[in-house]
């Protein structure tokens, strides 16, 4: 219960970034689970068939937050729970930044790519689950998150010329990356 | 012209070592990686969001809410007998309101109660009463109407033979006790001389009849037996005369022996070198 509990909030969270929205998620998700259990043949990972019950769900709620209001402003409410803690307040803030523009460049790109990089680089789920889950052949999933992380970098980057601010300068200074 | 290499390699699963060995010499695919790099940056470093213990505690109070479709389909069949319980009959209703399939079978049957049965078209009361044959008069019922009925005849004639059986009366009885004493003495010595007369004719009967049959029977016997001897003679004849080769040494196949007899049919025949 504590492993698949854990797995199907934080997918429930990911998808609706809002603590009351994820809890009565989960728990939908979860009454839908042990409804279709009869249904559940084995022939692939349970985790697999959980997050495919758990995507149908999340899926209208993202679909309907995003035609309800922009999904591009993220709170800081949304993130806080998934930041660790951290002794330097100010590596908090910039993490916390760091974290609103993702799921702000997440917002924008197309769901099917957003949808995987959520499942594979958040959820931390396999290739294979992924695949199983959405009905699609590795080979897919894998070209898909290619072009998920490099869509989400572009827009990451659009902002920053856009903003031209501190903060994104010092988040690519952090990340080490893009110019 | 993009360069879709790194891809290519990401797809594949290509070793590190090729890929980065590509993104060296290539200033797209360079971009790409760093791209990608810089994405996976973003996401990896967030934790999982962590869950409250209520929440625990609600998922785990849904197996003693949640039923699954099969079940919902038994209770579907209990409840139209009245047969669930208060909180059967609120998980079940729970659960059509979340499953599509559960709620539109339910309506389905839902649906019956609502239905009046089809009402014919006016005119069909009406062909059926021109149809239907005139009730004729009842008849007026007689007294011993019910005595005429077969059924309650033999019925009663049983009932009454049942009743002499019971009370020690034997018909049989009665009428071997009372036919010789009702005759007279001339009657009686008539009676008599015609019980002897058929004693006799039954005894000569049976003798000649004893007789035939001991002709009949020795008839069949020797016909049968005569029968019998013409058939085993009828298959000694005909089996196939055996084929005779000659042999290279001269001596047909199949011949016997110079200085070996024959016996045939019970009779003595010597060799043919003997006889010449």
């Amino acid at each position: 219960m504590d492993r698949f509990g854990q797995k199907v909030y934080s997918v429930a969270y990911h998808f609706t970034l809002k603590r009351e929205d994820a809890e009565e998620l989960s728990q939908e998700i979860f009454l839908k689970i042990f409804e279709s259990l009869d249904r559940y043949n084995g022939s692939f990972p349970l985790i697999a068939w959980i997050v495919a019950l758990a995507r149908n769900l999340c899926i209208d709620r993202y679909r309907r937050r995003k035609r309800e209001h922009s999904f591009r402003f993220v709170s800081d409410d949304a993130v806080a729970p998934m930041l660790r803690s951290a002794d330097d307040p100010a590596a908090e803030a910039l993490k916390k930044e760091r974290t609103k523009i993702l799921f702000s460049a997440l917002a924008e790109i197309p769901e099917d790519l957003a949808e995987i990089l959520v499942l594979r680089d958040l959820d931390g789920l396999a290739y294979e689950e992924i695949g199983k889950a959405l009905e699609l052949p590795d080979g897919t999933v894998k070209s898909r998150l290619f072009r998920a992380r490099a869509e989400v970098a572009r827009k990451v980057r659009e902002r920053h010329e856009r903003a031209n601010g501190s903060v994104l300068t010092s988040l690519a200074v952090a990340a080490g990356a893009f110019v | 012209m993009t360069c879709r290499e790194l891809e290519r390699f990401f797809v594949a699963g290509t070793a590190d070592e090729e890929a980065r060995a590509h993104v060296l010499g290539c200033a797209q695919c360079g971009s790409a990686a760093r791209a990608q790099e810089l994405a996976q940056s973003l996401a990896s470093s967030l934790a999982a969001p962590a869950w409250s213990l209520s929440l625990r505690d609600a998922l785990l109070t849904v197996p003693r809410r949640a039923i699954t479709c099969s079940t919902a389909d038994a209770w579907l069949a209990r409840s139209i007998e009245g047969e669930l319980s208060d909180s059967e009959r609120e998980r079940l209703e729970d659960h059509r309101s979340r499953c599509a399939g559960c709620a539109a079978a339910a309506q389905a049957f839902s649906v019956i109660d609502t239905l009046d049965a089809p009402q014919p078209a006016p005119w069909v009361a009406g062909r059926i009463a021109a149809t239907a044959p005139a009730k004729a008069p009842a008849a007026r019922r007689s007294r011993f109407s019910l005595w005429r009925n077969p059924r309650v005849a033999i019925a009663l004639a049983y009932a009454a033979a049942l009743i002499l059986m019971v009370a020690g009366f034997n018909p049989a009885d009665l009428a071997r006790k009372a036919v010789p004493s009702g005759l007279g003495q001339g009657a009686k010595t008539v009676v008599a001389e015609v019980k002897t007369s058929a004693v006799d004719r039954i005894g000569a009967f049976e003798e000649k009849a004893m007789r035939s049959f001991a002709v009949w029977r020795g008839l069949a016997g020797g016909y049968g037996r005569a029968a019998l001897s013409q058939a085993i003679q009828l298959v000694m004849k005909s089996e196939p005369a055996p084929t005779r080769s000659r042999s290279r040494n001269g001596e047909e196949k199949g011949a016997l022996p110079k200085n070996e007899t024959v016996i045939i049919a019970g009779r003595m025949k010597a060799p043919a070198q003997e006889q010449l």
